[in-house]
């Protein structure tokens, strides 16, 4: 029998999709429902009652009004501490949001227990002891870990997992008081979200992205004229914006946007693993690139091999032809 | 003001994976002949960050630590030519295949006897492990609040103010030293070492220690994470390249199989 706290992440009305994705994938590893408890972390959380019971769990635990300065990790982190200290749980399941991924690695050092950190799956063996999967090196290797202390720490990379949706079980909601200090140096001050013109890269429908590969700027004049015509934003990888190339507002991937076009087309993109955790949910990848053994063929369902500087300007031409039509 | 910037040095993260052999005692990455180690991308962003606070600042020494086995002196000096005045390295075979949870502590025993620093740097996370949890670990153990993914540091007597890279946006937070930063790509590019730093570098003598000189004894290390595995992940072999009588004429078919598809 397990006792897994599930975190789940309210911020403002709007419920984090992570805890509907690790109560999924506790479904996959055959975890009943009186096995989890999800705390909430947010602010005012006595207020939204009818929000909460959207999670399909049994039981809730949640703290009372307190403000969290904007999810600040610094002070969640002591609450969050306290709401372990009062379960008591063996497994701990953590969505790597913004505030997932700071939380996770101090609750693990403060407690003293093992972290799989950007954990993209759970196998369970026969003795029912889990194993986490998480990328190494850029993705270009996996790596499978026990955790050997007594309590295992799950940060899980989202939408990996489809949310689960259980209408038949609603939750029991409690209330309670964690009284310890939350005062922290650090405060929020702003977030400021980003605003870009034309088409949106995380709403548009094609999204067309150039990488290392094109060398320099120009190439994505080339890349904004086939958007023009296919109605589509444009993407960058994190070389092509590292180098300034393109504003970091355009970059797709683990550091930048996560996109989920219809269909993502990639000019000199090798596709490491930390770009993929970007642009992973796309329903159609297409590819153009010279090497062959780029890791985006393992995710293309159609590629160009060559050098893009001969292949674009044919795809170009045959576009405008097609326009036209 | 005293700032201290944690720094690993790893296998080059752009050679190919047929460049790399897994050892599976021990779990370690073992560089085939002729593949260089680089200093971790982010934590070269960690160190121009705090050149460049040195900079506005003026009376700032910054010092470097980093942990292993052995090291590169041509890549762990990097620092020193960059404009940093002190290296500490603590050296012992077992680092290597250390988790996080004994790197931490280490780092920690480490800063005991060569601090206090008013300000901690780190990359966001090591581009071998990619595991971004050893700073934010090392945060709770000197009991710093600690600040991720810096993309810009602004430091004004004991008042800090940190732009940092969220999804969807920036987040603006301050902060009072002393207290930890995490530094990412964002932060922009590092500089060059140029001839002077490098003339200077040459004649700094990194400090070393052993965990003995630390208090550290070796049944003190132990792994809390087991590594069981490690794999390349499978290929899936399903792309279709599209033919072509040349490059132009492949980007053609190209279009028209989208069009076939419905997808453009």
């Amino acid at each position: 029998m397990n006792k897994v706290l599930v975190l789940a992440e309210l911020n403002g009305n709007d419920l984090d999709n992570g805890v509907f994705e690790l109560l999924s994938l506790l479904n996959n590893l055959n975890v009943s429902n009186d096995e989890i408890t999800v705390c909430v972390l947010g602010d005012n959380l006595q207020d939204k009652d009818g929000i909460l019971k959207q999670i399909p769990c049994s039981k809730i635990l949640a703290h009372s009004n307190i403000d969290t300065n904007n999810l600040n990790p610094n002070i969640l982190s002591k609450l969050a501490s306290s709401m372990i200290e009062d379960l008591q749980p063996n497994k701990i399941l953590i969505s790597k949001t913004n505030l997932g991924q700071d939380l996770a690695p101090r609750l693990a050092f403060k407690f003293g227990w093992g972290l799989v950190n950007d954990c993209l799956n759970i196998e369970k063996n026969e003795n029912n002891d889990w194993t986490g999967i998480r990328p190494i090196f850029g993705g270009n290797f996996m790596s499978k870990i026990n955790i050997k202390t007594p309590t295992e720490i799950y940060c899980v990379r989202p939408k990996v997992f489809d949310s689960l949706t259980d209408k038949t079980i609603s939750p029991e909601i409690e209330y309670k008081q964690f009284t310890n200090d939350l005062e922290t140096k650090t405060k929020v001050l702003k977030r400021i979200n980003e605003q870009s013109e034309g088409i949106k890269l995380e709403d548009a429908d094609i999204v067309i992205a150039g990488g290392r590969g094109l060398g320099g700027p120009e190439p994505f004049e080339t890349l904004d004229e086939i958007a023009g015509l296919l109605n589509a934003a444009v993407g960058a990888s994190r070389a092509v914006c590292d180098a300034g190339w393109m504003d970091h507002s355009y970059q797709i991937g683990l550091t930048g946007k996560d996109i989920s076009p219809n269909l993502y087309l990639t000019v000199a993109i090798s596709g490491a693993s930390q770009h993929m955790a970007g642009c992973g949910n796309s329903k159609h990848i297409v590819s153009i690139d010279k090497n062959v053994e780029a890791n985006i063929f393992n995710d293309a369902e159609f590629g160009a091999i060559g050098d893009w500087k001969n292949i674009l300007p044919g795809f170009l031409d045959t576009l405008k032809d097609l326009v036209k039509e | 003001m005293k700032i201290l910037v944690c720094v690993k040095e790893v296998i080059d993260p752009e050679v190919p994976v047929s460049s790399i052999d897994i050892d599976s005692n021990g779990w370690k990455f073992v560089p085939k002949q002729g593949v260089s180690t680089v200093l971790n991308g982010f934590d070269e962003n960690a160190i121009e960050a705090a050149l460049q606070l040195k900079e506005s600042i003026g009376d700032v020494e910054i010092s470097v630590l980093s942990l292993g086995k052995d090291f590169s002196m041509d890549v762990i000096k990097k620092p020193l030519s960059m404009g940093c005045q002190n290296l500490f390295l603590v050296k012992d075979d077992i680092l290597e295949t250390s988790d996080s949870f004994v790197i931490v502590n280490v780092l920690y025993e480490t800063i005991n006897k060569i601090g206090p620093f008013d300000l901690i740097l780190c990359g966001r996370q090591a581009s071998d492990w990619d595991n971004a949890q050893v700073p934010i670990g090392l945060a709770e153990k000197l009991n710093l609040d600690c600040v991720t993914l810096a993309k810009s540091i602004e430091c004004n007597n004991n008042n800090i103010t940190i732009e940092r890279v969220i999804s969807g946006g920036i987040e603006v937070v301050k902060s009072e030293l002393p207290v930890l930063i995490t530094v990412s790509n964002e932060y922009g590019e590092p500089r060059y070492p140029n001839l002077r730093g490098i003339m200077t570098a040459g004649k700094i003598q990194p400090q070393f220690f052993s965990l003995e000189d630390l208090g550290i004894s070796a049944n003190d290390i132990n792994n809390i994470n087991e590594i069981t595995d490690i794999y390349i992940p499978e290929k899936n072999s399903n792309c279709e390249f599209i033919k072509g009588e040349d490059e132009y004429d492949i980007g053609r078919n190209l279009a028209l199989k989208l069009r076939d598809k419905n997808l453009i």
